[in-house]
């Protein structure tokens, strides 16, 4: 496992209880995480952009999910694409999708997805696997 | 100056007793009839007629004459030396005389008439076969006209249900999967209560459980609801709009009581279509209107219609009937949604807002519109608002007794 410093993680899914166990899930392993929820895509650009205004530094990950109203996470990430600043970002896909579909075309962009799991043991597997995509910031 | 001779004058001219036998030839019947001048004096009239109209002359002409004395436009075919036949149209005029009674002929030769009345019935044979055609043509026409209607119709259907089959096979296999892993995640934490370093608070996992339960219930009652339109048969009758709406805005007044909302409707025609249904999908769109408002405003809807003539044909190329639709128009000025999402809005469960519902109105409501061979479409921009269209057909179309 890598060595990560403190850092923010954005986490956008619209289920609660998702976002709370993934929450809770990125705490058990990196306690020193701050994690920022988004209910959809939208909530999330709008906190991506207001950083950006504010030169605060932006978050070492996102994790997003794939079925959300307002904008769901292929269009999401779309737009999160097209800003030079964001696509600094890293992001990786949590999702209870299990269309290989969804996992290919994610791929192409060397973005990889998570199906999240039914199974409570599993889930602290994989948030710890989801960490090491979170790419440490200098300052 | 030269008594006027009836010898050369260009016509047949002869006459005979009642014995049949020729009195008096002019030279002009006998040049045409290749005789020399007194070859035919004394010979029987019968000499120069055709078969056929020595016949006629026997059982018609001679009964005429002998009765009236006169017998006028007549035409039989005189036969020359050589046994060519000669179309002749003559009068015939009978003199009773002293010493018997004689009968005088005056005609004409009619070659060019006889050619053109053949002409004649043989245009009229062609014109009746091509009447005969055309009537079989016009039959087939009518026939495959029809066939095509219900082909299209059949088609629509067949697409329909193709369509909703594919809806609820998403709905089994996606829209299930997630409250089902749910169940077996929660489940998972009360097994592994005391093996994990964290302890799960009992209680709210059993809420989360309960939660998980009542929303595979209202999928599955949103799936009846759904089948159930297409199980019923439409019960078609003429409906007042404007009624409708009536009861429609009372039932929201009920589902939203503290709600300020106003609408306005104009041009609202008589449709035929089914009355449960019709309210259900007012009541759906209206109610999706209101529920999406924006905050702290109002919501105002208005609804306008048209009457316009749409091609009845959706899926058979280059073929038109125009029929009448009415185009409603259901505009709101609330939340609005992507517009990218314009298609997806109709499909069962579809959620596009934060605090939307089961999100089986809308999908409902275009089963409704396509029960009735319509056609729904949502257009809108986020914060400006939503625009319904909806194409329902006037009147209901005799082939389309069977509800899909």
């Amino acid at each position: 496992m890598k060595m990560m410093k403190s850092n923010r993680i954005l986490c956008v899914d619209d289920d609660a209880d998702d976002l709370l166990f993934l929450s809770q899930a990125i705490n058990d392993v990196s306690p020193e995480t701050e994690i920022v929820q988004a209910l959809n895509g939208i909530e999330a650009l709008n906190y991506l952009n207001e950083i950006k205004r504010d030169n605060s530094p932006l978050p070492c990950l996102i994790v997003l999910d794939l079925n959300m109203p307002l904008l769901n996470g292929m269009d999401t990430f779309d737009r999160i694409k097209a800003d030079p600043e964001l696509l600094e970002v890293p992001v990786v896909v949590f999702t209870s999708s299990r269309n290989p579909r969804d996992k290919a075309h994610f791929l192409k962009f060397n973005v990889q997805l998570f199906t999240k799991p039914d199974n409570v043991i599993q889930f602290s597997d994989i948030v710890s696997n989801l960490l090491s995509y979170c790419r440490s910031q200098a300052g | 100056m030269q008594l006027l001779s009836f010898e050369n004058a260009p016509c047949f001219y002869f006459s005979a007793d009642d014995a049949g036998l020729l009195i008096a030839v002019n030279n002009t019947t006998c040049e045409e009839l290749g005789y020399k001048n007194d070859e035919l004096k004394d010979k029987p009239l019968s000499t120069i007629l055709s078969l056929p109209s020595k016949i006629f002359f026997q059982t018609h002409l001679l009964p005429i004459l002998k009765l009236h004395n006169f017998a006028g436009e007549i035409f039989i075919t005189l036969q020359r030396k050589d046994h060519q036949a000669v179309p002749v149209l003559i009068n015939a005029q009978r003199e009773i005389r002293n010493d018997g009674s004689i009968t005088m002929y005056a005609g004409i030769a009619v070659h060019n008439r006889k050619k053109f009345e053949d002409e004649l019935v043989n245009a009229r044979k062609q014109a009746e076969e091509m009447l005969r055609e055309n009537t079989a043509l016009a039959q087939t026409t009518n026939a495959l006209q029809a066939n095509l209607e219900e082909l299209d119709l059949t088609l629509s259907i067949a697409k329909k249900q193709n369509d909703e089959l594919k809806q609820f096979s998403h709905v089994v296999t996606h829209e299930l999967q997630e409250p089902l892993r749910k169940l077996s995640l929660y489940t998972s934490m009360l097994e592994s209560e005391g093996k994990q370093s964290r302890k799960f608070d009992l209680e709210s996992v059993i809420k989360k459980l309960t939660r998980v339960s009542q929303k595979f219930k209202s999928i599955v009652h949103g799936l009846q609801q759904y089948t159930w339109l297409s199980e019923s048969s439409l019960k078609i009758k003429k409906l007042d709009l404007h009624k409708i709406l009536s009861v429609v805005e009372a039932q929201l007044r009920e589902q939203f009581p503290n709600v300020s909302f106003s609408i306005e409707a104009e041009n609202l025609p008589e449709i035929e279509a089914d009355q449960h249904q019709m309210i259900i999908l007012l009541q759906q769109l209206l109610s999706n209107a209101i529920h999406f408002r924006k905050e702290n405003e109002p919501a105002i809807i208005t609804i306008t219609c048209a009457i316009i003539q749409q091609n009845k044909f959706r899926h058979i190329a280059d073929k038109y009937k125009y029929e009448d639709f009415v185009r409603v128009e259901i505009v709101d000025k609330g939340q609005g949604f992507e517009p990218e999402y314009g298609e997806h809005v109709f499909e069962l469960f579809k959620k596009l807002h934060v605090q939307s519902g089961e999100g089986i109105g809308l999908s409902l409501c275009k089963k409704i519109v396509e029960n009735h061979h319509g056609q729904i479409f949502a257009e809108s921009k986020p914060m400006l608002g939503t625009t319904f269209v909806l194409f329902l057909p006037l009147k209901r179309h005799p082939l389309a007794t069977v509800s899909t």
